[in-house]
């Protein structure tokens, strides 16, 4: 009061003058280690807006960018606070300060070894990042005597009761004061015997464990031999989901979100949920060339898990609505014809959803051959008026509402929930759709929509489009039409009158004759071309050596650069067309007289073949960078005995059916390090994993 | 002067092979060649490939303002209204002439590209693309004449941009068969085609595969080094490569693997010899990639080649929203470097001997899509750059479309043009160039028989 007084009595002697005054928001402000804090300053009393940012300590306590983003130091400072201050840069004597609290990070968690635990006393080792000393390990909520080992690992011991027997308990990390946090990762572990007589070989096992994981790790290669593979499925499609960082609370960026599929990918307990969704997410294309921002992403990758096991009309409608689907394939914001600026309607989705996720060109026979007409020609499934015709459907859509804002004709940028419609945005004269169906006019845009998308999902082409597709995805190039004809039959009808059934459809293409012809493989007497052999995708080549190696990730690796370099960045596929058609035919003179389809192929050119040399190259001899490291200590323990390692390698990466002529180069590289030393014993390990991994007979998988 | 196309032995020693894979490299760099011709032109050319994914809107390239001599019905101003808000704005555009003393714009990024022409280096191809015979209107709307396979769809129609196959899908891309033409005509067993932009089926001949590069990688094995282990775990590597195993993906796997491995080894050698360019190129991925192409081209006496085939590709071009934005920011990067690369050929002194031409998927709707940001839908024929010394450039060549919805040119409603010169004749006025005789071009493009005019004159 006495202040404004005072300023009122000086305006009156001195009108030139006027006073500037900094506010700085958020205040008070905290912030988590691990994650950033965008300060705003508004300036008043100048048109001269701008301020400089300061803290103290200037050093040592993070950072703050010259737009006033702080970000905290790696490992909480001591003070936990900092005084952030903005400068007028008219009015370099007018400030203002804020105290900033920094908090522990928040702990996120990848995964528990073992995954199963005794009746009893046991101890677990979590993995996973941002612990802190202090931290607990939660065992269905309570604490467990910790360990703390490293910002990426702890040790826990606690008790298990009979009664937990075949019961799942939620593993959580709580990370101590200031700023408390518990991890919301879904990480479990089961109680009950670890193992028990194995009911299958370890071929079958492992050779599943490539179509329906991301290749074999010790544990599950001995679990499945526990129980089988039906019995392995129907507790893959009751794992819960291992979740993507959430945009809004964690600051992550693009390259994080890439981190964590590779976390989930190397440690996630749902594997045949992972692998289902990365090929979903094949098929159904969007790119981060374009979707670039966790906002955009997640959301997406999220449907694409949730509905992994769903109904595919399900995934269907949700991919249809998806903003992120939206801007890419343009039905956001998609205006009716606009006779004043001689517009139409946008075709982009209704061409694609159509070509390329659901009934494709031509029309199918019931084992995804095509239908002939009597001239011998393939039938195309629509022309360019249907295309026109859906496009007219798809108009009137926006982003979601922002709560708290009003619906709009193009609603701002929003991704979290489903595209909205406005009602006077959309074409409302009739159309015509696939097979003569007729919407009549006047409909809503939602009525349209279901319309039109059942009147897709019920052509008979998507059975086998859609099966032949994941098929190839998850098992082989080349499967026969009386196999796309069988997954085909499930989709049509899953035995209980429902079409579209993706779990049936799922079993289906995993547990047909042909699928598992590849258990004896060509180098175990069985015959040498079987449809279930296909080269492994850079992103797969990955994922299951690390996972062969009992490696750990999390989320600071960097192992999208090692797919891009390979020529498949993360979900960032070149065109709507994926990385690779599912079409792409081996070129004739690598196979002379032999025409075979070879989808991943497409990205093996020569030079990208040199780079997954290099790439294994840096795993085995080099190092991944930070947050990916490989333990080659149970290879190392056999390298003074060299037929055994050959051995452990064949079971853990060639389905335990190495040919014998790659053995006998294996042993010559082996038997060329000589010594008894532990290096030695290593290098010998090195070198036969080296060129087991990165021979064609190990990317090639039966 | 011609020289017998008898295979001459690879001119790089078999010592700079190193120990890898010299008897692999040489029989599969030594296979018979079928197609390949009688007799061979002494001299070096390069056929450069440009494939713009997703489209390139035609109608926003080359736009006309006044052109009473090869078209009158057009005049900038009907383009403008239906263009509507996707109209490029008369001053904005390059002015270029035509012999015809007509005046055309060229999109306000393709300054150097209206430079080039200006200076008779670049000649314009306009509507051209994917026919399987000459069709008019009346043909197409009634089906009475054969129709390209699934026009508007990108991957059909970039195949077929890539094989010269309208109908049926071709296994092979007629840059692959130029190549078998060709292939013998080359001093060494180096693949004569090289992509600097992966697999593309245009790359694929029947006897021949080429050679990749990724623009900015390290070339060749790493990890490697003159210790007994080492040359143990090599010389395991290479019997991993070669032993017949009888399984077809595990052979094609080693196949493209042992290629890698060699052609790097060669390329290696070769490029440590030559001499750096002083062109700067401009640092994005079309700028990496011809620059790649200009280094390799400029050891070609290393490499003993006397024709070679580059691809290089750009994408971004489906512009079906935010067009005046990514359509402007596209060709101005296929402009610069474009530029920057005849630079180069002026540089080594090949200007005259290497031909750039451009190829996209098709042409775009002139009729915008509405949306909060235009954009056009896809299309059909379109408008295409040859750039080289060579070229009669300063001259567009083909029959412009009359830019009218359900016009004469149209398709359907929208403005959707029918080619008026196949891909066919396109592509033979360059393989022609090349040096493939007239006896062997109906095996590289298998419909050209059904186009009586003659090719294009550009070269």
């Amino acid at each position: 009061m006495g202040n404004r007084l005072l300023l009122a009595s000086l305006c009156a002697f001195w009108p030139a003058y006027a006073q500037v005054t900094v506010t700085v928001s958020p205040s008070p402000a905290s912030v988590h280690v691990g994650t950033f804090l965008q300060f705003a300053a508004k300036v008043s009393g100048t048109s001269t807006t701008g301020v400089s940012w300061t803290m103290k300590p200037a050093t040592g306590a993070g950072s703050i960018s010259t737009g006033g983003r702080y970000t905290p130091p790696a490992t909480l400072p001591t003070p936990n606070t900092v005084t952030v201050t903005a400068t007028s840069t008219a009015s370099p004597a007018t400030s203002a300060s804020v105290t900033l609290t920094i908090l522990n990070p928040y702990p996120t968690l990848a995964s528990v070894n073992p995954t199963s635990i005794p009746v009893g006393s046991f101890s677990i080792t979590v993995n996973g990042s941002g612990f802190v000393p202090g931290a607990q390990v939660l065992n269905g909520g309570t604490p467990m005597e910790t360990v703390y080992i490293s910002p990426t690992r702890l040790t826990a011991s606690g008790v298990s009761f009979p009664v937990e027997a075949g019961w799942k308990i939620p593993i959580a990390v709580k990370n101590p004061d200031p700023g408390s946090a518990t991890s919301t990762d879904v990480v479990s572990v089961v109680v009950g015997p670890s193992s028990g007589p194995h009911i299958l070989g370890a071929n079958v096992a492992a050779h599943f464990l490539d179509q329906a994981a991301f290749g074999p790790d010790v544990a599950t290669l001995d679990h499945v031999e526990t129980v089988g593979l039906e019995e392995y499925l129907k507790e893959q499609f009751a794992a819960p989901i291992s979740p993507y960082p959430d945009p809004a609370t964690t600051g992550f960026g693009i390259n994080q979100v890439q981190a964590r599929f590779f976390t989930n990918a190397v440690h996630g307990q749902d594997q045949l949920r992972q692998r289902v969704a990365f090929a979903l997410g094949q098929i159904f294309v969007v790119s981060a060339i374009e979707e670039n921002t966790p906002t955009q992403l997640v959301p997406y990758l999220e449907i694409l898990q949730k509905d992994a096991f769903a109904n595919f009309r399900t995934l269907m409608k949700d991919v249809t609505l998806s903003p992120t689907m939206g801007e890419y394939l343009d039905m956001r914001n998609n205006d009716k014809a606009d006779p004043t600026r001689d517009t139409r309607a946008n075709e982009n989705y209704a061409r694609e959803l159509m070509q390329l996720f659901t009934i494709g060109l031509s029309q199918l026979n019931l084992d995804g051959t095509p239908k002939l007409d009597s001239n011998g020609n393939a039938i195309p499934t629509y022309d360019q008026t249907t295309i026109q015709n859906f496009a007219k459907v798809y108009t009137g859509w926006t982003y979601p509402t922002k709560p708290g804002a009003v619906l709009r004709i193009h609603n701002p940028a929003y991704y979290i929930g489903p595209m909205v419609p406005f009602e006077s945005n959309h074409d409302t004269t009739s159309k015509t759709l696939l097979n003569g169906l007729v919407l009549p006019a006047g409909q809503t845009a939602a009525q349209d929509l279901e319309a039109a998308l059942d009147n897709i999902f019920n052509h008979p082409n998507v059975g086998p489009f859609i099966g032949k597709q994941l098929i190839q995805h998850l098992v082989g190039s080349n499967p026969s039409p009386a196999y796309v004809a069988r997954v085909a039959s499930v989709f049509n009808d899953n035995g209980s009158g429902v079409r579209g059934d993706l779990q049936a459809v799922i079993r289906a293409v995993l547990l047909d004759p042909e699928a598992r012809q590849g258990d004896n493989g060509p180098f175990a007497g069985g015959p040498t071309d079987v449809p279930s052999a296909h080269l492994r995708e850079p992103v797969f080549v990955i994922a299951s050596i690390l996972r062969g190696l009992g490696a750990w990730v999390n989320d600071t690796n960097n192992l999208t650069a090692q797919a891009a370099n390979l020529g498949q960045t993360l979900f960032a596929p070149p065109t709507v067309f994926n990385y690779f058609a599912p079409s792409y035919q081996i070129p004739a003179d690598l196979i002379p007289g032999t025409a075979l389809l070879g989808p991943e192929f497409q990205l093996d050119s020569p030079s990208n073949s040199v780079a997954r040399f290099n790439l294994v190259n840096s795993m085995i001899y080099g190092n991944l960078g930070q947050g990916a490291a490989i333990d080659l200590t149970p290879f190392s323990n056999l390298g003074s005995n060299p037929p055994a390692l050959v051995d452990a390698i064949s079971q853990i990466f060639m389905d335990g059916q190495m040919p014998p002529k790659v053995q006998t180069a294996l042993l010559g590289a082996i038997n060329a390090i000589t010594g008894t030393s532990a290096a030695v014993n290593k290098a010998r390990a090195q070198a036969a994993i080296y060129l087991a991994v990165s021979s064609s007979y190990y990317n090639v998988e039966h | 002067m011609l020289i017998p196309s008898r295979r001459k032995f690879l001119r790089i020693s078999c010592r700079s092979l190193g120990t890898l894979g010299a008897a692999s490299l040489m029989s599969r760099f030594s296979q018979v060649n079928a197609l390949a011709q009688d007799s061979c032109p002494a001299d070096y050319k390069a056929l450069v490939c440009i494939f713009l994914f997703g489209g390139n809107d035609g109608n926003n390239t080359v736009v006309p303002i006044s052109t009473p001599g090869s078209n009158p019905a057009n005049s900038y101003s009907k383009y403008a209204q239906v263009r509507g808000g996707l109209a490029l704005p008369v001053a904005n555009l390059n002015v270029i002439g035509n012999s015809k003393g007509d005046q055309y714009g060229l999109h306000p990024s393709l300054t150097e590209l209206a430079s080039l022409y200006n200076n008779k280096n670049v000649a314009v191809m306009v509507n051209v693309g994917t026919l399987v015979t000459p069709l008019t209107q009346a043909q197409y709307k009634n089906q009475q004449a054969a129709i390209p396979s699934n026009l508007f769809s990108h991957l059909d129609q970039q195949t077929e941009w890539q094989t010269a196959m309208a109908q049926g899908s071709g296994a092979t891309g007629w840059g692959g068969r130029v190549a078998d033409a060709i292939q013998g005509c080359n001093t060494s067993g180096f693949p004569t085609i090289v992509s600097v932009g992966g697999n593309n089926l245009f790359n694929t001949g029947a006897q021949t595969n080429p050679a990749t590069v990724t623009a900015g990688q390290v070339l060749g094995l790493q990890g490697f080094n003159t210790s007994a282990a080492s040359v143990a775990r090599l010389s395991a590597l290479q019997s991993l490569l070669t032993f017949d195993n009888g399984v077809s993906l595990v052979q094609a796997s080693n196949k493209i693997a042992s290629s890698g491995l060699n052609q790097a080894t060669v390329l290696n050698q070769a490029l440590a010899g030559g001499k750096a360019l002083n062109t700067v190129f401009p640092n994005t991925s079309l700028g990496s990639q011809l620059s790649q192409v200009a280094k390799i081209i400029n050891v070609r006496g290393q490499l003993g080649m006397r024709r070679q085939i580059f691809f290089a590709y750009l994408g971004g071009f489906d512009t079906h929203d935010l067009e005046l934005n990514d359509q402007g920011t596209g060709l101005a990067q296929v402009s610069q470097a474009m530029k920057a690369f005849h630079d180069s050929t002026m540089e080594m002194g090949v200007a005259d001997q290497v031909v750039t031409f451009t190829e996209s998927d098709f042409g775009r709707t002139l009729q915008p899509s509405g949306g909060s940001t235009l954009g056009t839908d896809h299309a059909w024929g379109s408008h295409h750059f040859v750039m080289g010394g060579a070229v009669k450039g300063g001259d567009i060549y083909g029959t412009f479309p009359t830019l009218e919805l359900s016009g004469p040119d149209d398709a359907n409603n929208r403005g959707v043009w029918i080619p008026t010169t196949s891909l066919d004749q396109y592509g033979a006025s360059l393989a022609t160039w090349f040096g493939v005789d007239a006896s062997k071009l109906g095996s590289v493009f298998p419909n050209l028989g059904n186009f009586k005019n003659p090719p294009p004159a550009f070269l």
